[in-house]
């Protein structure tokens, strides 16, 4: 139950050279039981960092363990290990499908599991009841469709979904920014019984007052990242060259 | 799918009696001759008259129209089931398959589908299946293309990526986010495609190389007419000619494909594309009004009894009341923050001030924006304009294939501001986006950094009245305080800002007046001053944090 990213870099597919990476050899490891909190300013390449650490998005280099087992960039990942990384992602009306409810979304993973190919709310009913309390979310709404409810309801609809094959390993992008005080603490709360139940949890979040209150330990990501200084400069570059008053750059 | 619309249904429904009944009741060997009684003019004993055969076109018309039709529906379905079928194959498989499978469409959609036709007709003449198998050799290449268009966007969805990231098989993907995506789109295809080969068919018919001259279908009908209107039979051409025309409109017309993109258009709206990230076309002359003349004084929002009932998910006739008797005012040129838990109704109260309802849903009560009591049309026109809606999560539904730069521009030409390069960056910097960002595309930004583009675009209409929904949500601290400072500014210039937010920290620091939401009601306003720090009501202390 542990989480590692090891000498991580990753460059935006059709960016220039130039340009510079925008992870550059990161090392990063959330150990059993533990909250790790990641901040940095937006941009700075929070949502990838999570992405690559989730396995959906491969790597130029580096490795990626998920409870010790090691993946390079184009291994291939066996579906099991899959299942044992629960995901939330920063918008949540991407991240439902439009013509799912509810109770579809969040028991979907279960039914994949089983070798279903269609998510069966009513076979899992029992688990769906449990995991709409853990995420306090109104039963009533699990036979909405996701445009028939708020964006935090939405969210706490997509924890729930995260949490339903009781990951080793949660990532979790700005679980929180939908929502309202109350809702982000109970979140936060379900998010750290998980690590407590031996989990290995990564939450990155802007809202580092109330995710220092549940983190072990909090990292800033320009502290690990080499590519940040190199970024910065290369942006002010781009700007010139927008302006039309970028003479004088001698870069192309 | 949406409800097909009655008129057109009863329609081919009386067509359908019409070519199915007459031939079964009324049995005439399609070759049978009379030649006592040709050309008779239509009366009670002929009601379309007869033929220069003397063959009565009430019956004939009508099996013209059953082999038409049953011609037509193979045609289709089999187009439609190789189109979908190679657009499959081409976003699954990707790479080569995919190449080879597009280059084909192109050179089908190369060649002239008439001439095609004629050929494969001609090989095997006078064949049923011949003509079924050249109308779908040629039309099969629009389903394909939408087909696979369609889902290579849905693959690419955050859904279908959360859905592989936790452990789907590929049999499961597509069964679950998929397909359900692509077949409403094969169904429209499939319809709409039977109208044209309904003509198609008619076409190389009246050509003469489709079905043999004794048989009966609306193009030989046709054909057979060609004679008879030099005698004057006009019945010969009037009767084949408006079934065909009645039976391709009652099918083209037959599902609601203007309320489908409705839908459409409601899903994406909720995945956030709002008047705020698309800006209707905006007259010129109420950009600059916004900044001039706004009413010092006055309420610019005043809501009173406002109810909204929104349809009810299992029942589409019922409907739930979901905001109840709002009564809300928010002072021109002041920062109205709104405050309530996830679901009491704040995003839908703005909405509602924007005329951006969903489907079904219906409010009664009284708005006045600015002094002037508008309806949902008149809400509907200002936005835009007069109000913009800046939505919660709008940074995902920036235009993807327009940078930001090219978004930006857009959006100061429909307003009718100026919008050389240098506006165009001066107008993102002003709301805090940096000017290295101006040349990327959506993609490439994080979601912060789209939020901010969002509602740069929102605050370059220079609306009187800014709605913004969480508009720091997904911020960090340093920008969260950037975009405050924008919305100060907005507010001093006269703007009248209303922001819904769940960042306390933010709403005390900015906030003039407060308004706390409760199960869609307004349980608490007035003062930002005195609502934060003395709470009369319960909701308010809970938000707060405070014992209540």
């Amino acid at each position: 139950m542990s989480l590692e990213l090891r000498d991580v870099s990753y460059t935006h597919p059709g960016t220039e050279p130039a340009a510079g990476r925008l992870l550059d050899g990161l090392d990063l490891a959330v150990g059993a039981g533990e909250v790790t909190g990641l901040c940095a300013p937006s941009g700075a390449g929070k949502s990838t960092l999570l992405r690559i650490a989730a396995l959906m998005v491969t790597a130029d280099a580096g490795t990626v363990l998920i409870n010790g087992q090691g993946f390079a960039p184009g291994a291939r990942v066996p579906r099991e290990v899959r299942r044992s990384v629960g995901v939330v992602l920063q918008s949540p009306r991407a991240a439902a499908d439009p013509r799912m409810r509810l109770d579809a979304l969040i028991c979907a993973p279960l039914a994949f599991r089983e070798g279903s190919w269609r998510p069966h709310p009513r076979r899992h009913a029992g688990r769906l009841a449990e995991l709409a309390e853990l995420a306090q979310l109104d039963p009533a709404l699990l036979h909405r469709y996701p445009h028939q409810v708020s964006d935090g309801q939405l969210q706490r609809a997509l924890v729930a979904r995260a949490l339903a094959l009781d990951p080793d390993v949660l990532v979790c992008d700005e679980p929180t920014a939908q929502l309202d005080a109350g809702s982000t603490a109970a979140i936060l709360r379900v998010l750290s019984d998980r690590a407590a139940a031996g989990a290995a949890v990564l939450i990155a979040s802007h809202d580092t007052a109330a995710l220092s209150g549940i983190a072990d330990r909090m990292v800033d990501l320009a502290g690990i990242n080499r590519a940040g200084v190199l970024a910065g400069r290369a942006q002010g570059r781009h700007a010139a060259r927008w302006t039309g008053s970028g003479q004088g750059d001698g870069s192309r | 799918m949406s409800r097909p619309r009655p008129l057109p249904l009863v329609l081919l429904g009386l067509a359908l009696a019409y070519a199915v009944l007459v031939p079964w009741l009324q049995p005439l060997d399609p070759r049978a001759v009379d030649l006592s009684a040709v050309l008779q003019a239509p009366s009670g004993e002929h009601f379309f008259g007869t033929d220069q055969l003397g063959r009565d076109v009430w019956i004939r018309a009508a099996q013209g129209l059953r082999m038409s039709l049953l011609l037509a529906l193979g045609a289709s379905v089999f187009s439609t089931v190789l189109g979908v079928g190679v657009g499959l194959l081409a976003a699954w498989r990707g790479g080569i398959v995919d190449r080879i499978a597009m280059r084909l469409v192109d050179t089908t959609n190369a060649l002239p589908h008439l001439l095609l036709a004629v050929v494969i007709v001609a090989l095997w003449r006078g064949q049923w299946w011949a003509i079924v198998l050249s109308i779908a050799l040629t039309h099969w290449t629009q389903v394909a293309r939408i087909v696979r268009s369609r889902l290579l966007a849905e693959r690419t969805a955050d859904y279908v990526q959360l859905a592989r990231a936790s452990g789907a098989s590929t049999a499961a993907i597509w069964c679950t986010h998929l397909v359900p995506a692509v077949a409403p789109q094969a169904a429209i295809a499939l319809v709409l495609q039977l109208p044209h080969a309904i003509w198609h068919e008619s076409s190389l018919s009246f050509l003469g190389v489709g079905l043999p001259p004794e048989s009966a279908s609306l193009g030989l009908l046709l054909e057979d007419a060609r004679g008879g209107l030099l005698a004057g039979a006009w019945w010969q051409l009037v009767f084949p000619a408006g079934l065909l025309v009645l039976v391709s409109w009652c099918t083209a017309s037959m599902i609601d494909t203007a309320g489908m993109s409705r839908r459409r258009r409601r899903l994406s709206r909720f995945r956030g594309r709002g008047s705020g990230a698309k800006p209707a076309a905006t007259p010129p002359a109420a950009a600059s009004r916004a900044a001039s003349d706004h009413a010092p004084g006055g309420p610019a929002i005043l809501v009173s009894g406002l109810d909204v009932r929104l349809p009810s998910t299992t029942d589409p006739q019922e409907t739930s009341l979901v905001l109840k008797g709002i009564d809300y005012r928010a002072e021109a040129g002041c920062i109205n923050v709104i405050l309530g838990a996830s679901g009491a109704g704040k995003s839908l109260l703005l909405r509602t001030l924007v005329g951006l309802l969903p489907a079904g849903a219906r409010f009664t009560g009284n708005i006045a924006l600015n002094a002037q009591a508008l309806d949902a049309a008149g809400l509907a026109a200002a936005r835009g304009a007069d109000t913009v809606l800046v939505p919660g999560s709008s940074g995902t539904a920036l235009n993807p294939v327009r940078s930001v730069a090219a978004q930006m521009r857009q959006t100061l030409k429909a307003s009718g501001r100026p919008c050389s390069p240098a506006e165009v960056l001066a107008a993102l910097e002003a709301a805090a986006v940096d000017g290295s960002l101006a040349q990327r595309h959506p993609h490439e930004l994080s979601g912060g950094q789209a939020q901010r583009v969002a509602l740069a675009l929102g605050v370059a209409v220079g609306p009187r009245i800014l709605l913004v929904d969480e508009p720091t949500s997904a911020l960090d601290g340093e920008t969260v305080g950037l975009i405050e400072k924008l919305l100060r500014a907005r507010a001093a210039a006269g703007t009248t800002v209303v922001m819904v937010t769940h960042d306390l920290e933010l709403a005390r620091r900015i906030a003039d007046h407060v308004a706390v939401l409760r199960d869609g009601r307004v349980v608490e306003s007035g003062p930002a001053a005195e609502v934060l720090a003395n709470p009369a009501h319960p909701e308010t202390g809970v938000l707060l944090g405070a014992p209540a």
